[in-house]
């Protein structure tokens, strides 16, 4: 079990008498990349502003590098680079000027900006204005300034919102290399499993305040099994034959269900099937996608009965 | 702190010095005009030449800097509150205290240097105008620098809501306000703060100086208490 990096226990953020934050308790291990998912409003921001201090619990405590957050704020903060939301910058300075100005705050070596500059590789247009930036750029500035203080974890909050597609693959690319490279934990949050798919290694799913999933993302990936539809003529006489043969079937009005099949099993299904005289119109595989269960998940809460299936 | 304020001097404008060197030129220009055009009518009518000078200089020293504060510490807040820039910097490993603090001397500094500009632009308008150079230093030094220690509750007060307040319409309005008020303050009782920067000739003025900077630190301590307990959206 490899060290615990961030740990909350029943935190919770009450505004006014709404609960925004209820009763999250986060296990984030050193060198995971854990994805913090949840539908747009869901507390996902509100969570993260209290991991970093701009906001205090209603409720709960954090416990950051096994430290009390509340009590060693500033030494934990040390250890820690985020970038919540859009990124901040003046726009006036240059991209090198603006990473002088959280330098002198950090009281890193100077020559950590041009590391971070290269990390992003921005080094180029360091020179430039902000305001003559992209937006990917800017975004990649922003990056860039959460490294500034060599952290040992990093806190993303939707790095890729209003990036265009190779924006996104390039900074995937680049939080995907953190933990191997140097050694960072990272959190990052987004609304799109899709997006974490292909970067976490652990994932939390909030929904309505609650955090309702936290597990590896294979685990979540598993209950993305793939399931076979096989049509055929006489749906109620091939059910009762397959089951009294001890297959595991469901069915609709024209459709035999079979969950987590492998290639031979579905063979022989159809091959008895037609040995009995069953007219096999169509064989279909349904895949759940990772969003269609975390659609499941935000929506109901639970998981519904046929995703379960393995 | 120290970092603090060297970070914070990177991100100021230049245009907020021009602001810094408009507010003294404005007030020394005022009175060219006010001289150029009754020079002899003011000359024959007050023997005590540049005791005049100070007095009139004085009736727009007090709304010049309440207007200058108030301008300069929206204008160092929305450095912050423009691109959501406060999540970051509270974010870092620094006291929101220092944070907080910072703004406040900045734009101290600033009016430090406005009042030092104002000193040497109303000797150089005196001479000018031919009172020559025998001129009272103490009293225009008084005159120049003490408003600005009487006025710092009101900096105080509008670094607060400056900070505090996304919608800058807010300490904006509140700082107009104010400078249009301390014009028409004579009467006004005495804790009201906005009267204080005008220097009265008919009683003392060092007493308010004191009670600036007392009332000062008490208005920033509290900004700062406030501030921290804070939640940061």
């Amino acid at each position: 079990m490899s060290e615990i990096i961030v740990q909350t226990n029943n935190l919770s953020k009450t505004f006014k008498k709404y609960k925004a934050v209820d009763g999250v308790d986060l296990r984030i291990s050193k060198g995971d990349i854990y994805g913090f998912l949840g539908p747009n409003g869901a507390g996902k921001t509100t969570t993260i502003r209290m991991l970093l201090g701009l906001m205090k619990p209603s409720e709960g405590d954090i416990q950051l590098f096994g430290q009390t957050f509340d009590q060693n704020k500033l030494e934990c903060l040390r250890r820690m680079g985020s970038l919540v939301e859009s990124p901040s910058y003046y726009e006036h300075l240059s991209g090198r000027d603006n990473l002088e100005a959280l330098r002198i705050l950090l009281q890193v070596p100077k020559s950590r900006i041009d590391e971070v500059l290269e990390i992003v590789r921005l080094t180029k247009d360091a020179g430039r204005p902000v305001k003559q930036y992209s937006l990917g750029m800017k975004q990649r500035l922003g990056i860039a300034a959460s490294l500034l203080g060599n952290p040992e974890l990093l806190v993303l909050d939707e790095p890729t919102n209003g990036l265009d597609p190779s924006g996104i693959q390039e900074m995937r690319e680049l939080i995907k290399s953190m933990p191997s490279k140097y050694g960072i934990t990272v959190m990052i949050s987004s609304h799109l499993l899709s997006e974490m798919d292909q970067m976490a290694t652990r994932v939390g799913i909030i929904s309505k305040g609650k955090l309702i999933y936290q597990d590896s993302i294979e685990k979540l990936r598993n209950k993305a099994m793939p399931q076979i539809a096989i049509r055929v003529s006489h749906v109620a006489k091939a059910k009762g034959y397959l089951q009294s043969n001890g297959w595991k079937v469901s069915s609709d009005a024209d459709h035999l269900f079979l969950e987590g099949t492998s290639d031979r099993e579905v063979a022989e299904v159809v091959a008895f099937l037609a040995q009995k005289q069953i007219g096999v119109y169509r064989i279909e595989e349904n895949r759940h996608t990772l969003e269609d269960i975390f659609l499941d998940l935000t929506k109901g809460g639970e998981l519904d009965a046929s995703s379960t299936a393995s | 702190m120290l970092r603090a304020l060297q970070a914070e001097s990177m991100k100021v404008k230049p245009w907020f010095w021009f602001l810094v060197f408009l507010g003294p030129f404005g007030v020394i220009s005022l009175q060219l005009v006010n001289y150029g055009v009754r020079y002899d009518w003011i000359m024959r009518t007050y023997p005590d030449v540049w005791g005049r000078l100070l007095s009139f200089v004085n009736i727009f020293v007090a709304p010049g800097l309440l207007l200058g504060m108030a301008i300069l510490a929206s204008q160092l807040a929305s450095l912050e509150h423009k691109q959501g820039s406060w999540t970051q910097i509270l974010a870092l490993p620094v006291k929101r205290r220092d944070v907080f603090v910072t703004k406040f001397l900045v734009v101290a500094f600033m009016i430090l240097i406005s009042s030092v500009l104002l000193f040497f632009g109303t000797i150089l308008l005196g001479v000018g105008l031919g009172f020559g150079w025998n001129f009272p230093l103490i009293r225009i030094a008084e005159n120049s620098f003490y408003p600005m220690i009487a006025g710092l509750p009101v900096l105080a007060l509008q670094v607060w809501l400056s900070i505090v307040q996304k919608n800058q319409a807010v300490p904006l309005t509140v700082g107009i306000f104010g400078a249009v008020f301390s014009m028409y303050s004579h009467n006004a009782p005495d804790w009201v703060i906005w009267k204080w920067p005008l220097l009265f000739p008919e009683h003392d003025s060092l007493p308010y100086v004191g009670l600036g900077l007392i009332v000062g630190i008490v208005i920033l301590s509290l900004g700062v208490l406030d501030f921290k307990r804070r939640d940061i959206v």
